[in-house]
């Protein structure tokens, strides 16, 4: 088996060319609202606008400041979280796995 | 091959894929690209693959999934499961089908993004969004380039691995 073969340019020009669509459909404007999920239930809804602190009874605190939302503080070992930083756009997303808690832009 | 021998080798692979986990982990990719993860861990995966056969793969992979399951917790633990397990059986019906006129790069590529539109649609059933597909083009792109690592680096470690005897 070799390590490289002429067709295999073709099929990652094919991949690449269907990430760059996909990136382009998902491309939207400035969300408004913000919902927070704990399992299966959106626990939290909030306007970007206001800022606010949630502090959720999983332990994760979640910042709403200056048009941004982001996770604040989370107790779980990997901080995926934490790290994805800033969440504006409609859109925008980021969780924290083994607290089930989800956190999303939304327009509304 | 005796069977202890077969099964020694198998233990020694999932050693070697904990080992790569651990080595990719102490690279930072998560805090730039959320999700992105190297794949290290998959290059024993796919030896055992195209040189030994497809169920030693799958036990592997099934043991990956496992150990993530009471290392790591029952959310991380379905993930890996549903990647590996996917990413595999993709991998093994192209080499089926195309022998070896296939090349270590497009087995690997479409194994690598098999394994994150999985993690994907799981994360997307789980918590009934559409929402978490906005990362589908950063996953693709990764799935890709690390496709592409993964490729060179089993071409690179081949003569070792097939030099291992029992």
């Amino acid at each position: 088996m070799k390590l490289f073969l002429k067709k295999d340019a073709v099929i990652i020009t094919l991949l690449l060319l269907v990430s760059v669509i996909l990136f382009l459909f998902f491309k939207t404007g400035s969300g408004s609202t913000y919902e927070i999920s704990v399992g299966k239930d959106t626990v939290i809804s909030g306007n970007l606008i206001i800022p606010k602190t949630h502090t959720l009874d999983n332990g994760v605190v979640i910042e709403c400041r200056d048009g941004k939302v982001r996770f604040l503080s989370s107790d779980c070992p990997d901080k995926v979280c934490v790290l994805a930083g800033d969440l504006k756009k409609d859109g925008d997303w980021a969780a924290c796995l083994p607290n089930l808690t989800f956190l999303e832009v939304v327009k509304e | 091959m005796k069977k202890t021998a077969k099964i020694t080798r198998l233990s020694l692979m999932f050693a070697l894929s904990l080992l790569l986990n651990l080595v990719e982990s102490l690279i930072p990719l998560s805090s730039a690209f959320p999700g992105v993860k190297a794949g290290l861990s998959n290059i024993p995966v796919m030896f055992l693959l195209i040189f030994i056969s497809f169920p030693h793969a799958l036990t592997l992979a099934l043991l990956k999934g496992v150990f993530v399951l009471f290392s790591r917790g029952m959310s991380a633990g379905i993930l890996s499961l549903t990647g590996g397990v996917f990413s595999i059986l993709v991998m093994w019906i192209l080499k089926t089908f195309f022998k070896n006129k296939i090349s270590y790069t497009a087995l690997s590529v479409s194994g690598a993004v098999c394994h994150n539109i999985a993690q994907l649609l799981a994360t997307s059933l789980i918590w009934k969004t559409f929402a978490v597909w906005s990362i589908s083009p950063i996953l693709i792109v990764s799935g890709v380039v690390f496709g592409i690592v993964n490729a060179i680096l089993l071409k690179t470690a081949l003569p070792y691995l097939q030099k291992i005897k029992f």
